[in-house]
């Protein structure tokens, strides 16, 4: 039922595991910090992971999403450097926001999943396809949303989740979460270790220098003032240490840290007419890499973001609403040892959108975006949709957008190689997406067409050095199903979900499929809940990879896919245990050449709400 | 090097790099003895643990790629293969990233040891009076840290480490001397020249432009190339001391020195061979023969009047081998691993 209702509201959100909460929530005292995502995505996905689904998961942010999305990750082995990517693109084309404000590394222009902590969200949203209107650089394969929640109820409540697993995995989270109808506050904090010493079948040595160790702290402050103001404050720290995994028994071994911080003052007024938004931010990210740990020699890097956006949605009929961002950030690097020369960066960029609505089923919405800069040149970006509910059982949406990636502080100012003469990345793409209702089960489609120019890669040149070069021109053809199936037996619930992407990455130049974007990924779960006891099934198939952009059929990373199994008990409304085993069928896989990746592993979760 | 090497780590990071296993035509293993042909090392991605070596046939009918794995079970060759050092039937892999020394049966190619103390990024290796001498990069960044290891032959254990005032890069022993060239990237050029009695330092010879180029001609010396954008010069030493220095401006960026039935070869211009006679009279005016390519030109050697040329894209995956005669006609073509650099006679 509850589906058939999200359905008729037209925004197509999958709810898929909302049914199997353990842990109940009244979504309708929630607000999302980023209110963008729900007002201005009507023609585009959104599918959202609900909080006791990050609750219950014991593994990385990584694993999370591969048995939950579509998105495809080049992991360099366990624990280690992991980057996304959605619709046959590249991490860097794939946006990470946290709260509305994108977090990819200004330096690397790409999120490092197993760098990124995720239990303190309680709301994490997945949207493939296009978003550089709304979010800016990278989201041409699509984005990744970190959302804090706020609530304005009186409640005052306690989680703590305690794990333990294979080789020495050791995960805690402790949430407090307390409020009144004008306060809310809640802290975060998040703790994960590892050996990561794995066995490597028909190899003689174990993964060694694998060790990681990360925390986060986060908060959240939120007053509503009177009807129409609220101010919030936002923040989170983040610090991990992470040895890099040896490819061969002898080498040198090194280590990574990084340090990121984010904060956001956010003050909201909302008299139903008219939304504004203003965000204050300070973003900093660092970075330290010991080359060797037998000696001190280390390189480093910083970067210090000062921000202010502004949003205004103003509601001109019941049907038509007009919106403007605009948005100002300035970059400043640092660090002892840095490759870049000194940098000091002013972006502002400014959006104009639309929204018009013949009901509740139809309508249209479009944007308009423009981001200037002194040093690289961006395109004039557009969004254009169109959703119609034509029937309780048929729905279409149809999205056209221009989308790009800039290029990063060190594609700029890395020496040396930078180049000050690059442009962005720019992207057209259509998309249709279709949601069939058949009975009680959904049938979610798209199939999209996107076409990349000016790829920025690194080259090598006569100097000796390799330097940044817009090169490339990629066309991708590709689609998603999902297909989610609810069943009841004999009063007991049974839900099963299936995803499949097909994608055809091209470089045009060669006519070659780009390195490391499989053609096929397959991801799905069973969920079956019986008296107190959760049983779950997941997995996921990744397809044939190239390793080489020649396309050699002997470097490949072969197909493989891998099983997860769950099984939770709730002694009582508060207690709950759950008993995982990662890789099932002890496979022996490689998400990237020559980095094994672990075989079967167990984990144990306890989860106490207080 | 260095830079390169710092180039293509940052890219690593930076997106997803292009390399893989090595693979051709023919996977090894057919071949009883590798002996009379040619070694092609392919060093590999940096941080790709996929080096490996190939063998071309005497007859060079064809390439058997990765014969260490072929031979050793399996076992991957390891992370950036340097150099590779002969000494009789013994030839030591120099395994940079992977910090080691393999040892190999030259012939069969099967491991019969490794070296591993002591060592931080290992460059090049000599041999001499049943010891192993070894340049060592140490951190990667810091330049002036450069060290030479020293290892008994009889039981591979480790003797001694010298510190050594320059960028040490190749290492060559001959009769009573060795002879340590500073790294093409650094600022001070220099070769510096031990006693073998004593691993002591006896002579410093400082030259002008960036050494592109080392070999030895046993009983005869130690030939070094060293280059510009405005000229190129080639210097004889014997003993402790530079005998000969012959220059041209004819020959600019000139890299690679082989060394063929008494004639030096290097390559500049881009792709122009000049063929230099080894009492060097004098160094041409005039390139004897072009090759084909120059852009990704990465490996060069002349081996019994065969011009082998490597024409490595790391972005593209794995390598092609061309092989030209002396009047710079193509001969033939092979398929290499990632990142050939290097061709030995066998």
């Amino acid at each position: 039922m509850k589906l058939i209702y999200l359905f008729i509201t037209g925004f197509c959100i999958l709810p898929v595991y909302a049914q199997d909460s353990l842990v109940h929530t009244e979504l309708n005292e929630l607000i999302i910090v980023d209110n963008r995502l729900q007002t201005h995505n009507n023609s585009q996905n959104l599918h959202i992971l609900s909080d006791t689904l990050i609750d219950r998961n014991t593994s990385t942010f990584t694993d999370f999403l591969l048995v939950n999305s579509p998105v495809y990750f080049k992991e360099n082995g366990a624990g280690m450097v992991s980057s996304p990517s959605f619709r046959g693109t590249t991490a860097q084309q794939t946006a990470v926001l946290w709260n509305g404000i994108e977090i990819n590394s200004l330096l690397l222009g790409q999120s490092d999943f197993n760098s990124l902590s995720f239990k303190e969200y309680d709301h994490i949203a997945i949207k493939a396809g296009g978003g550089s209107v709304l979010y800016g650089s990278g989201a041409i394969g699509g984005t990744i949303h970190l959302n804090n929640t706020v609530r304005f109820a009186p409640h005052f409540d306690q989680q703590i989740q305690l794990s333990a697993g294979s080789f020495d995995t050791y995960r805690a989270n402790y949430n407090v979460s307390a409020g009144s109808n004008h306060w809310f506050v809640q802290a975060n904090y998040n703790h994960n270790q590892s050996q990561n010493d794995y066995e490597v079948k028909n190899r003689s040595w174990k993964n060694t220098n694998g060790e990681y160790e990360n925390h986060s702290l986060s908060t959240t402050l939120a007053y509503r003032i009177n009807r129409y103001n609220e101010i919030q404050l936002l923040s989170n720290y983040y610090q991990d240490e992470r040895h890099f995994a040896l490819v061969s028994p002898h080498q040198i071994k090194s280590k990574y840290q990084n340090e990121t911080a984010r904060n956001l003052l956010v003050w909201k007024l909302n008299n139903h007419q008219l939304i504004s938004n203003l965000r204050l931010g300070y973003l900093y990210e660092k970075f330290k890499y010991s080359e060797n740990l037998n000696t001190n020699s280390y390189s480093d890097g910083a970067v210090n973001t000062l921000l202010a956006k502004h949003d205004l949605d103003y509601k001109i009929s019941e049907r038509f609403s007009l919106s403007s961002i605009l948005y100002f950030r300035n970059h400043r690097n640092g660090g002892d040892k840095s490759s870049l020369e000194n940098v000091n960066q002013n972006v502002f960029s400014a959006a104009v959108l639309g929204r018009y609505e013949w009901s509740e089923n139809t309508g249209i919405e479009a944007g308009l975006k423009r981001e200037w800069t002194g040093i690289y040149d961006s395109p004039n970006l557009f969004s254009a949709g169109w959703y119609q509910k034509f029937s309780d059982n048929y729905s279409a949406k149809i999205n056209l957008s221009r989308n790009f990636r800039a290029p990063t502080l060190n594609d700029i100012y890395w020496q040396p190689g930078g180049n000050k003469n690059l442009k962005s990345e720019s992207s057209y793409q259509i998309d249709w997406g279709q949601t069939i209702a058949i009975g009680k089960t959904t049938l979610q489609t798209n199939v999209y067409w996107i076409q990349i120019d000016n790829m920025i890669r690194w080259l090598p040149t006569s100097g000796g050095f390799w330097s940044a070069e817009n090169t490339e021109k990629v066309e991708i053809k590709g689609m998603e199903i999902n297909y989610h199936i609810p069943l009841i037996i004999k009063h007991f619930p049974l839900t099963a979900n299936i995803g499949y992407t097909f994608n055809e990455s091209v470089d045009k130049k060669t006519d070659k499929l780009l390195i490391y974007t499989p053609k096929h990924k397959i991801f799905g779960g069973l969920n079956f809940k019986f008296h107190d006891f959760l049983f779950r099934l997941q997995g996921y198939y990744n397809g044939k990879v190239y390793t080489t952009a020649e396309n050699n059929e002997r470097n490949t990373i072969n197909p493989y896919g891998i099983l997860n199994a769950d099984l939770g008990y709730a002694f009582n409304e508060k207690v709950s245990l759950y008993f995982n085993i990662r890789n099932l069928t002890d496979s022996q896989y490689e998400n990237v050449e020559n980095r094994p990746m672990p075989g079967r592993n167990y984990n144990v979760q306890l989860i106490i709400n207080l | 090097m260095k830079k390169v090497l710092l180039g293509v780590f940052a890219a690593t990071f930076l997106f997803s790099c292009s390399n893989s296993d090595d693979n051709t035509i023919d996977n090894g293993g057919t071949e009883e003895s590798f002996k009379y042909g040619y070694l092609v090392v392919n060093e590999g991605g940096y941080g790709h643990n996929n080096a490996s070596v190939s063998y071309i046939s005497p007859t060079m009918s064809r390439i058997h790629s990765n014969i260490f794995s072929a031979k050793n079970n399996g076992e991957l060759l390891g992370d950036v293969a340097q150099s590779i050092t002969f000494d009789g039937d013994v030839a030591y892999i120099v395994m940079n990233n992977s910090n080691m020394i393999r040892i190999v049966d030259r012939y069969t190619f099967k491991q019969i040891g490794e070296i591993t103390e002591e060592m931080t990024l290992p460059r090049y290796a000599a041999v001499a009076n049943g010891k192993l001498y070894v340049t060592n990069s140490g951190d990667v960044m810091e330049k002036g840290d450069e060290f030479i290891t020293v290892y008994d032959l009889e039981n591979n254990s480790f003797i001694k480490r010298i510190d050594v005032d320059i960028v040490a890069e190749e290492i060559f022993a001959n009769d009573n001397y060795l002879y340590v060239g500073s790294d093409p990237w650094t600022i001070e050029h220099k070769i510096g020249i031990f006693d073998l009695s004593s691993d002591e330092l006896v002579n410093t010879i400082t030259l002008e432009n960036k050494i592109t180029g080392m070999l030895k001609n046993s009983g005869d010396g130690i030939y070094v190339l060293e280059s510009s954008s405005e000229k190129s010069a080639i210097s004889k030493i014997d003993g402790t001391t530079l005998v000969k220095n012959i220059t041209t401006t004819a020959a600019r960026d000139a890299q690679f020195l082989a060394l063929d039935n008494g004639y030096l070869y290097t390559v500049a211009n881009g792709n122009q061979v000049f063929k230099i006679n080894a009492t060097m009279p004098n160094f041409p005016s005039n390139p004897s023969f072009n090759i084909g390519i120059s852009d990704n030109l990465y490996g060069f050697n002349i081996i019994n009047g065969n011009v082998f040329v490597a024409d490595t894209n790391f972005l593209a995956g794995t390598s092609s081998v061309l092989v030209y005669n002396l009047q710079g006609d193509f001969v033939k073509w092979f398929q290499g691993g990632v990142g050939t650099s290097k061709f030995y006679k066998n």
